[in-house]
């Protein structure tokens, strides 16, 4: 298991240095057989498949989080996302992820974890926090 | 030391009827109704059905971009 800024995560934050780009903060998952992430992962795949709010439909609506500066050991040296998402169907969910587009199948990947499936039924929430810190 | 509320409301319930004025019974007696519905509510949320809501922390320290980034930035400034 594991949470990790990917190579296209490294892309965004770069672009966001130089000014552009589009702000990280939307939160996705996944259900399904569960790999350990991959820095050459570009989506919630490849065994796990991105998941809308019912854990069944592969498109729609990511959950839009609330970012923000936080210190972990220096002043700010954190990037923080908080975010709600709550199922309206049952499953397991398996992987998370931060993306720079508010709909499932667009934009890029910055951040992704996997971990002990999470099983929900509907009406259940995941409340994340999410955090990436430059060391 | 003061009392915690839970000790206090022993001791009254631990009162004598005839220690008491009318006033008084009267609320030593919705004290009890209050504690014998507030066990029932704890014992009720135990086996709670309600929604799960599960808190996730996911964290990545990037310390193996660090010192890179912090080289990139350093280029753009200098406008390279």
């Amino acid at each position: 298991m594991a949470t990790l800024v990917i190579a296209t995560g490294r892309a965004i934050w770069t672009n966001r240095n130089h000014g552009a780009g589009t702000e990280p903060l939307n939160i996705g998952w996944g259900t399904g057989a569960q790999t350990t992430t991959l820095d050459a992962d570009t989506t919630l795949g490849p065994t796990t498949v991105e998941k809308d709010v019912d854990l069944t439909t592969n498109t729609g609506t990511r959950t839009a989080g609330s970012a923000s500066q936080v210190t972990t050991t220096t002043t700010n040296d954190t990037y923080q996302v908080t975010g709600t998402r709550t199922a309206t169907g049952a499953g397991t969910v398996t992987c998370s992820g931060l993306f720079d587009n508010v709909t499932m199948g667009s934009g890029n990947m910055f951040l992704k974890g996997d971990f002990v499936g999470i099983g929900l039924s509907s009406g259940d929430s995941i409340a994340y926090t999410i955090k990436a810190k430059l060391a | 030391m003061a009392e915690s509320r839970e000790a206090l409301v022993e001791k009254l319930a631990a009162l004598d009827a005839k220690d008491l004025n009318a006033e008084q019974q009267q609320l030593r007696a919705r004290l009890l109704e209050i504690r014998a519905e507030a066990a029932k509510l704890a014992a009720a949320s135990d086996q709670s059905d309600g929604p799960l809501i599960k808190a996730l922390n996911l964290a990545e320290e990037a310390s193996q971009h660090g010192a890179r980034l912090a080289d990139i930035q350093a280029e753009l400034l200098a406008g390279k």
